[in-house]
């Protein structure tokens, strides 16, 4: 130990005394460790983000609809009457099964006027949302079907500005419903944009009774993790009892879509870490280059260090240990300069992604393997040609 | 163990070859040095003594005979052998000093003594002492282009002084020096040898050569005269 300790020491000082050189030889290591730890983060950071968009888009449902491809889609066409039996099948997996509808209806505020979508809620299944005001629609107003809603923090401010939302009334669709509650906006504006923020929920019982008698678009389903795919067949199973084994169906289980979207990420994360590895491997390339010079330039003092005493192990290990630590300030130099370059990327990100975390242990960890790596990798051939160079050519040069 | 030769040659041969050229430097020499001799080893150039320097000093190795150094038989020792032989028991100036030219003096003189393991308040300390020993304490800092041609080469004897070698090998060691720095060398030279040093000299100088005790003369591969002086 001590001994490694020494040829640390005697690396360490030989690189100083090379100073200028040493510098030159780690630029390339700096901007091969900078590039892939900036790739690396922020693709990292930007899953993240997404990661946690997602999730504060609240869970997600397994959505049920008629297949639109059938020859006769009628047949298979979901009624009210339809979602009961399916809950009833569906009791040992979850309580929330939902008719939904996908419309638009005039809402109107004193003068203020606006065509948001009006969905059905029941709003008692765990969905995951933050309220910024008053509280979320509840089993009492689905059994009763209040005349209640709860809106997006864009139309409270569309229709009440700054002011407290809830106590007052929208007229929707020619009816007067009170407003509960507002939720929280969806962090990063990205998808706040996607999925649409002007949106009103109501009891999907007063949606049926007084908004409209049309049959409902969807059932929604949600059930625990991992019971998606199982609840959707449940669910198609039962409206194919109802409608005939003819009737076809489709579930989408919006888990199943975030579970593609991020292996979609970390393809493309992936890809392009690959790239910052080949910029490793050229600076690599770069390091070995220097070091052959360097050998050749210092044959004289390898035959010295020879004359002297030093084994071939000596001097192996020597340029060893000065690429290593070569590999090691540059990649720690670069992969500085790279996390910086992440943190400023990402504070951009952030406008869009909302909370985005940094994996700063692996960056670190990768670094310095990758470091390491490169140094031993690339400079046995220059070390293993010191160490048989020839004491006595050497000397006589 | 203490009344063994230092340097023992028996029927050493050195051929080069260089493709299908085969070149046979040394014919069969056989050379004794006891410890505490101070010999010169002469001869014009082609003579050979430089390739018998390079055997003693282990940086080659001889295609026949063998040869004991300090009682250890190094003809068939194998490359990292010979290093730490000529590490613990060799120490070596040359000619044109060889010093490492971006390490100071006292870095030149600790050099061997990393490779010896020492820890380095230990090689500051040792390495002092022979900068000392050879009257260039107050130039420790210094770095070779700082110094003079024969402080160089005491910065070199320094050096091959550090491990306390059984023998110390000089080519040519006032060859580049004038006349005068040649003199305080050579004094410098005989003091370690007052002190026991045993030294082997290459040189072609019969002036250099008149301060060692023993001349051996080499012309073309052969001892031709060995005298005592």
């Amino acid at each position: 130990m001590s001994r490694l300790l020494a040829y640390l020491d005697e690396a360490l000082t030989s690189l100083w005394r090379n100073r200028m050189r040493s510098a030159l030889t780690m630029l390339g290591m700096i901007i091969g460790s900078a590039s892939i730890i900036t790739v690396f983060g922020i693709s990292r950071a930007t899953t993240s983000g997404i990661e946690s968009t997602f999730g504060s888009f609240g869970t997600f449902p397994v959505i049920v609809e008629v297949d639109p491809t059938q020859n006769y889609p009628s047949i298979a066409q979901i009624h009210y009457s339809d979602v009961r039996p399916v809950a009833q099948a569906l009791q040992a997996i979850t309580p929330w099964v939902i008719p939904q509808w996908n419309r638009s209806y005039l809402t109107t505020y004193g003068n203020i006027r606006d065509y948001p979508d009006v969905g059905a809620t029941s709003g008692f299944h765990d969905d995951g949302l933050a309220m910024s005001q008053g509280r979320k629609i509840d089993q009492a107003d689905v059994d009763s079907a209040a005349h209640v809603c709860v809106i997006t923090s864009d139309l409270a401010t569309e229709f009440f500005g700054n002011g407290n939302a809830v106590g007052n009334y929208l007229r929707i669709n020619g009816g007067r419903y009170r407003v509960v509650g507002v939720y929280a906006n969806i962090k990063g504006s990205f998808l706040n944009s996607a999925v649409g923020s002007s949106t009103i929920a109501i009891p999907y019982t007063t949606f049926h009774r007084d908004v409209s008698s049309s049959p409902p678009d969807f059932i929604f389903i949600y059930a625990p993790n991992g019971m998606d795919q199982q609840a959707g067949q449940i669910a198609v199973a039962t409206l194919q009892r109802l409608h005939g084994p003819g009737a076809k169906y489709l579930t989408a289980s919006t888990s199943d879509f975030l579970k593609s979207f991020e292996n979609v990420l970390n393809i493309v994360g992936t890809g392009l870490a690959a790239i910052g590895g080949v910029a490793l491997i050229v600076a690599g390339i770069g390091i070995m280059n220097i070091m052959l010079v360097s050998v050749a330039e210092r044959t004289r003092e390898i035959g010295i260090r020879k004359a002297v005493g030093a084994s071939k192990n000596d001097i192996t290990l020597q340029f060893l240990i000065e690429s290593v630590v070569l590999t090691l300030l540059g990649g720690g130099i670069g992969s500085g300069i790279g996390l910086l370059v992440t943190i400023g990327g990402v504070s951009l990100l952030s406008k869009e992604l909302g909370e985005v975390i940094i994996p700063y242990a692996l960056i670190i960890a990768i670094a310095t393997c990758f470091s390491f790596l490169v140094g031993v990798a690339f400079d046995t051939y220059p070390a293993l040609r010191a160490a048989r160079l020839d004491a006595i050519e050497a000397l006589r040069l | 163990m203490n009344d063994a030769p230092v340097i023992e040659l028996r029927g050493i041969v050195k051929i080069y070859t260089s493709g299908p050229l085969e070149l046979e430097v040394l014919h069969g020499l056989n050379l004794t040095v006891q410890r505490g001799e101070y010999v010169a080893i002469m001869g014009p150039s082609g003579s050979g003594k430089s390739t018998l320097m390079n055997l003693v000093g282990c940086l080659d190795r001889p295609s026949r005979g063998t040869y004991r150094l300090d009682g250890v038989d190094v003809a068939g020792l194998d490359d990292n052998a010979l290093a730490a032989i000529r590490l613990r028991k060799l120490g070596f100036v040359f000619q044109g000093y060889n010093l490492l030219g971006r390490a100071d003096a006292l870095n030149n003189v600790a050099l061997p003594l990393f490779y010896a393991g020492l820890a380095t308040k230990e090689r500051r300390e040792r390495a002092m002492a022979r900068l000392a020993e050879v009257g260039l304490a107050d130039r420790a800092r210094h770095k070779p282009s700082e110094l003079s041609g024969g402080q160089q080469q005491r910065v070199a004897i320094a050096r091959a002084l550090a491990n306390d070698p059984a023998v110390l090998l000089a080519d040519e060691p006032t060859g580049n020096l004038d006349s005068a720095t040649s003199e305080e060398l050579l004094e410098l030279f005989s003091k370690l040898h007052g002190n026991g040093r045993t030294i082997l000299m290459v040189t072609h100088d019969e002036g250099v050569a008149a301060h060692a005790r023993r001349i051996v003369r080499l012309r073309d591969g052969n001892i031709v005269a060995d005298a005592q002086r």
